[in-house]
């Protein structure tokens, strides 16, 4: 110990048994061993239909739990809904009054689980699967192309899962596309509309599959359009702090500032927006996950004032999206009623329709009779009925314009299924109480 | 340049900086005492955000005032977990300490799972949103609050290793363990104790950051991964390496964030990791390491 001075808060040995070298080591060791992931084991897929067909299995697999668990949630609780209706009404006709069975799986906001779980469903004998969330459907329709399931999507609209030529899926909402379009499109009318100057275009979104794509789609479709793409920038889904981010947004300028995003993100992107005072012609989110939300508006309060979505959304006006509305208020009280519910709703409805027309529980027979279905969809914003193109896509998928006033989310464009006016521009952070 | 990103992204770094270096003093202490590499650090601090949102969930504790309650309950875990599972071990080879510490890690976030689920939670407290602004340049009250906590947290680590007798154990039996026995020092009880401590001090870490992020099995894994970068950076089982070093990798994470062309959004850890390689090229012991090996 005679030359070697140890610092007074130093506390390591010069006799260590363990050199800085062999602590690298196995810190690369143990990160390689926690990032391991078990590998989800593939397994045959019986496929259990009988002649006489008292009971159709269908599964859901939804984020229950993890980043996206609220609109898994919530969209498992619109496809019970539609169970219910459908037993209570007297089952599948054309099966003899086949009562639907629902198993619905937690796919933890993971692929891999998703994965996981529908195999396991499909070893069960399910007849077909539903699902939501882009990034994990990817993985899971492939499983179900496999092993020839028909798989309906609800709100998972990366446009790569319809993009493969695949058989056996359909999607009941729209696609990133159809989206990403209509946003500028709708911009571009409440701007003409209010007389209002828009130029410089900002896009905030995050790392995620589904985001990624809306962000390259805006600015894609912006720029067709002759808007100027100020800033676009991409963080992190698991960012703790977008405080970089709004300001780099704020020194570019922009007259309106779009936002991809999921919940929590969102909730942190719109928080930050407010606390910085950053000022713009509009916040405003494409197929945002929490923008037109009630919790979201809910939870940020006063902050939460004028944000818009183009989204998905249940036409307040008519009768049959009152009642879905009232039906899922008095089944899942705890939980505000909301567009995934909506589309929970129209998969499983979707299928019920389909099973009419097969006349069989077969998963091929089923397949081809969803191709050439047609199902009226009166309780959302869309004009005409659920039909899908050869991808699997449903043609007339269409997104309202949302937007939060005085703590509600109302529909304010397009005008003819509009509950009232939007406000644009919204007023400065100075003017607001 | 504009000027005020520049100076939102030092500000914003700083004062997670100050969160980093907490979690790796802990993480410090331990390996300087016991030459075990903690794994479980960020699920301690899962632990500690956990703790202080139920106390907040069900008793109406402000996450502040729950600081002492959580740092003797993540001390207390630390002890015992030391005594039952790390100290049966210690004369076992190396990577099997390093296993045993990644397994305690993989307990404390399954049964985290298996409890509260995969969601995020967060608590909403009337001062969430209070910020105070200095021209455009915003700061977050609670972030300034988690700093200031932070440091007070190191300096107190500080003064208790060079100034109290528990301190003098410590680094005595850190430097030889067999001639801190020869003078009747209580060796694994010093070694427990180190633990408990350094638990403490991700608990702590993990109740000041929840005032403004969301809590769920997995936070821990961003932080743990800082830490390692910090300890190597800071200089191993030095407490004031671990601030350095903290603030080092805070500010660089965050002006990767704001000055990274904007396309790359992802991609600021390559600035954290191109500053630690540096590091480790020119100064092997890290910044504050007292010899190269």
């Amino acid at each position: 110990m005679s030359d070697e001075t140890t610092r007074p808060d130093s506390i390591g040995t010069p006799r260590g048994a363990m050199s800085r070298r062999t602590f690298v080591r196995y810190v690369g060791i143990a990160g390689f061993l926690a990032a391991c992931q078990p590998v989800a084991q593939p397994g045959p897929g019986p496929a259990a239909t009988g002649p006489a067909v008292k009971e159709v299995l269908i599964g859901g697999v939804h984020p229950l739990t993890g980043g996206s668990a609220f609109d898994g949630t919530t969209t498992d609780q619109g496809a019970r809904v539609a169970v219910d209706e459908i037993n209570d009404g007297g089952g599948i006709r054309s099966l003899g009054g086949a009562k639907i069975r629902y198993e619905s799986a937690d796919t933890q906001s993971k692929v891999d689980v998703g994965v996981a779980e529908t195999e396991r469903l499909i070893r069960q004998g399910v007849t077909a699967l539903i699902g939501y969330q882009s990034a994990v459907v990817l993985a899971m329709t492939q499983v179900a192309e496999r092993e020839k399931v028909p798989f309906v999507i609800s709100l998972a609209v990366a446009d790569e899962i319809l993009g493969r030529g695949f058989k056996y899926a359909f999607r009941t909402g729209g696609s990133a596309t159809i989206a990403a379009t209509q946003t500028i499109q709708y911009l571009k009318e409440v701007s003409k509309a209010k007389n209002v100057d828009v130029k410089r275009l900002a896009i905030l979104h995050n790392d995620n599959l589904f985001a990624v794509g809306i962000g390259k789609l805006l600015e894609e479709i912006g720029k067709k359009e002759g808007y100027e793409i100020a800033t676009k920038i991409q963080y992190p889904l698991a960012a703790t702090d977008l405080t970089n981010e709004v300001q780099r947004i704020r020194s570019a300028s922009p007259d309106v500032i779009f936002v991809s995003s999921f919940y929590a993100d969102g909730l942190l992107a719109a928080r930050t927006i407010a606390n910085l005072k950053v000022d713009a012609k509009a916040v405003w989110g494409s197929l945002n996950g929490g923008f037109s939300q009630p919790k979201f508006a809910q939870e940020l309060g006063k902050s939460a004032e004028f944000i818009m979505d183009n989204n998905w959304a249940t036409n307040e006006r008519s009768d049959a999206g009152k009642r879905l509305a009232a039906a899922v208020a008095k089944k899942f009280p705890n939980d505000p009623y909301n567009f995934n519910h909506l589309y929970g709703y129209a998969c499983i409805k979707v299928l019920a329709g389909g099973l009419e027309r097969a006349k069989s529980a077969d998963r091929d027979k089923l397949r081809d009779a969803l191709a050439q279905n047609s199902l009226a969809f009166p309780e959302s914003s869309q004009k005409g009925p659920i039909e899908f193109d050869a991808t699997g896509q449903n043609k007339n998928a269409v997104t309202s314009l949302l937007q939060i006033q005085n703590g509600k989310v109302v529909t304010v464009w397009p005008q003819d299924s509009a509950a009232t006016q939007p406000t644009f521009p919204i007023p400065p952070w100075s003017q607001r109480s | 340049m504009d000027p005020t990103v520049l100076a939102q992204g030092l500000v914003s770094g700083l004062l997670i900086g100050g969160v980093y270096a907490l979690v790796a003093a802990g993480l410090a202490l331990i390996f300087g005492v016991m030459r075990v590499i903690n794994f479980a650090q960020g699920s301690l601090l899962m632990v500690g955000m956990y703790i202080s949102y139920w106390l907040r969930q069900l008793w109406g504790i402000d996450p502040y005032l729950s600081i002492p309650i959580v740092a003797v309950a993540l001390f207390a875990l630390g002890y015992v977990a030391q005594r039952a599972v790390i100290d049966p071990a210690r004369d076992a080879p190396e990577h099997n300490q390093l296993l045993l510490t990644l397994g305690l890690s993989l307990i404390l976030q399954n049964t985290a799972l298996a409890l509260w689920g995969a969601s995020f939670r967060s608590v909403s407290l009337p001062y969430t949103d209070a910020t105070l602004s200095i021209g455009l340049v915003a700061i977050g009250l609670t972030k300034v609050a988690a700093f200031v906590a932070a440091v007070a947290m190191i300096a107190a680590l500080y003064l208790l290793l060079t100034r109290t007798d528990l301190g003098r154990e410590m680094r005595a039996a850190a430097e030889d363990r067999v001639g801190a026995l020869v003078i009747g020092i209580d060796v694994r009880r010093v070694h427990a104790v180190a633990f408990g401590i350094g638990s403490a001090c991700a608990g702590v870490a993990g109740a000041l950051i929840l005032p403004f992020l969301h809590v769920s099995p997995n936070v821990g894994e961003v932080f743990v991964i800082s830490a390692f970068i910090v300890v190597v950076l800071g200089g191993m089982g030095s407490v004031v390496g671990a601030l350095v070093g903290g603030i080092v990798v805070g500010v660089a994470g965050s002006l990767g964030a704001a000055l990274l062309p904007a396309q790359a959004g992802s991609l600021n850890e390559i600035v954290l990791f191109v500053l630690f390689v540096g590091i480790l090229l020119v100064r092997p012991s890290g910044l504050f390491g007292t010899r190269p090996v």
